[in-house]
């Protein structure tokens, strides 16, 4: 048996567009649960403190407020704010003095839990406030 | 004299069949290939010597052949025929495998799945021309280009057929820079080959690199059971690597296992071919599709691309699309010269090493799928 009669002899059709059809939406469900993999992470790690500070500090028993996100500055208006930013960056690696080595700047980065810090210092290049100075030391640029 | 002309009877010369010869000069040419060329080598070469080995003619019944139940080639082409040497590789490959610029860019993934096409095509194509289903499914996965999965899968649907599977995949792995570039420029234009890949603004943690072996292995193992062997040991390599707690196994895994398993593949495969068995109109037949395979296994991949870009907002360059066959790294490495010859400074390699990666889950996930069909 050849052609066309021999595929639908032996279910080729079928295998063929189920096959398909599994192995696409296999790699979709695992190409979407990746792309939030990092999400998911974030919400694990510090899904009660986001949570809290959504509520604008509201507690979540007995409506006392928590004192620690009520203290914490207002992220939006921070982000929002590229001079705060940088000078709190700057304020942060006050003790480095005024150049330094960029593996000292990513370690306080580091050490002080700063989102992405690599991504920070490299943007922070790329837009001219941090600038080489000399022996590859940098300096801030405000 | 009599002694001597018996011995005369007994030697290669002798007994020698004009199929065993024309093996004998692929096997060279394949040797060619991998030294002088630099084709595939680790692959060529084994597989090259294989095919000298398996054709030298010999006295049926002294237990040398391949083909004999006593023989020390049979023994080690247990490996193969037990599907156990693609299980082994594919654990060198997951301890060697850097899942970072697939999980930064997740929506390549997509092209690896896309790649798949060709295989599926391949099994229609194949039962047209009058294959059984067993055998068209093993001649199928040569679409997934790679290796160890269409040996695998051979091995458990049609052993007879694994010496031209195998070497037809290892060939059209090999003949990747001459194969691919002509489809990928044929299926685009310029102007989409000019397309620039954002760099990514997000690292990826060290906590998601090992979350993915986890999930990988649960989500695509429950799809598709029979996919066990092979994303069984490669997500297990790959995790022994990202831990970071087994460093000496997962170096182990990515060297010496990885290329113990690899010689020895390949010189049973290459050993394999004798002549009388593989020389047959059914090879010449699965060599066509293999290369049917192959093709519509990139173009199919170029085409989702230029599909996904009528809904994205940033385009992807559809290149792309052809490294979603599972031939690591060749066909990354092809897309990223391609597009480097528009280009120069159009970097697409660890794009295009996101969609291989994906290629090898979707093409080993293809395999499980193909081998329980035959099964029901």
């Amino acid at each position: 048996m050849h052609g066309i009669e021999a595929i639908t002899a032996n279910n080729g059709w079928a295998m063929a567009i189920v096959g398909a059809l599994i192995v696409m939406a296999g790699l979709t469900i695992l190409s979407i649960i990746i792309s939030q993999l990092h999400k998911m992470i974030m919400f694990i790690e510090h899904g009660t403190g986001m949570l809290s500070f959504n509520n604008n500090g509201k507690a979540k028993n007995g409506g006392k407020a928590e004192t620690e996100p009520a203290n914490r500055p207002d992220a939006d208006h921070v982000l929002s704010n590229i001079g705060n930013l940088l000078l709190f960056y700057r304020t942060t690696t006050f003790d480095l003095g005024d150049e330094f080595d960029l593996r000292d700047l990513y370690s306080i980065f580091r050490k002080n839990d700063f989102p992405h810090p690599y991504l920070t210092i490299r943007t922070l290049r790329d837009e001219g406030y941090l600038v080489s100075t000399r022996d590859d030391k940098f300096a801030w640029n405000l | 004299m009599e002694l001597f002309i018996e011995f005369l009877t007994n030697t290669g010369f002798y007994l020698a069949d004009y199929r065993n010869i024309i093996m004998l000069f692929v096997g060279c040419f394949f040797i060619y290939l991998s030294i002088a060329k630099e084709y595939e080598p680790l692959l060529l070469l084994p597989i090259g010597f294989g095919v000298i080995v398996g054709n030298i003619p010999f006295f049926k019944g002294f237990g040398l052949g391949i083909y004999e139940n006593n023989s020390v080639l049979h023994y080690l082409y247990f490996g193969v025929t037990s599907g156990l040497y693609p299980s082994i590789i594919f654990l060198g490959l997951g301890a060697m495998t850097d899942f970072t610029p697939l999980l930064a860019r997740p929506k390549l993934m997509l092209l690896g799945a896309a790649a798949q096409m060709g295989i599926y095509f391949t099994l229609l194509s194949a039962l047209a021309l009058g294959f059984v289903p067993k055998e068209a499914a093993s001649i199928a996965i040569i679409g997934g280009a790679d290796g160890p999965t269409s040996i695998f899968l051979t091995a458990k649907l049609a052993p007879h057929l694994i010496g031209p599977i195998a070497i037809a995949a290892y060939s059209y792995m090999a003949l990747i820079p001459i194969i691919q570039p002509p489809i990928m420029r044929l299926l685009t234009t310029r102007k989409e080959r000019l397309i620039r890949m954002p760099e990514d603004k997000r690292e990826i943690s060290q906590k998601e690199l090992l979350i993915f072996p986890v999930m990988g292995i649960i989500l695509c193992c429950f799809l598709a059971p029979a996919s066990i062997p092979l994303l069984g040991t490669f997500f297990f390599g790959n995790i022994m690597k990202v831990s970071g707690v087994v460093d000496r196994l997962a170096k182990t895994a990515a060297s010496a296992i990885l290329d113990t398993a690899t010689i020895f593949l390949g010189l049973t495969v290459g050993a394999s071919t004798q002549g009388d068995v593989f020389l047959t109109p059914k090879s010449v037949e699965i060599f066509a599709l293999g290369a049917v395979a192959f093709s519509i296994a990139t173009a199919s991949g170029i085409v989702f691309a230029k599909i996904m870009n009528l809904f994205l907002k940033h385009k992807i360059n559809p290149l792309l699309g052809a490294a979603g066959v599972s031939a690591v790294p060749g066909s990354a490495r092809e897309v990223h010269s391609v597009a480097q010859k528009e280009d120069p400074h159009n970097f697409l390699l660890m794009h295009a090493m996101a969609c291989n990666a994906s290629g090898v889950i979707g093409s080993a996930i293809c395999a499980g799928i193909l081998w329980s069909f035959m099964m029901a």
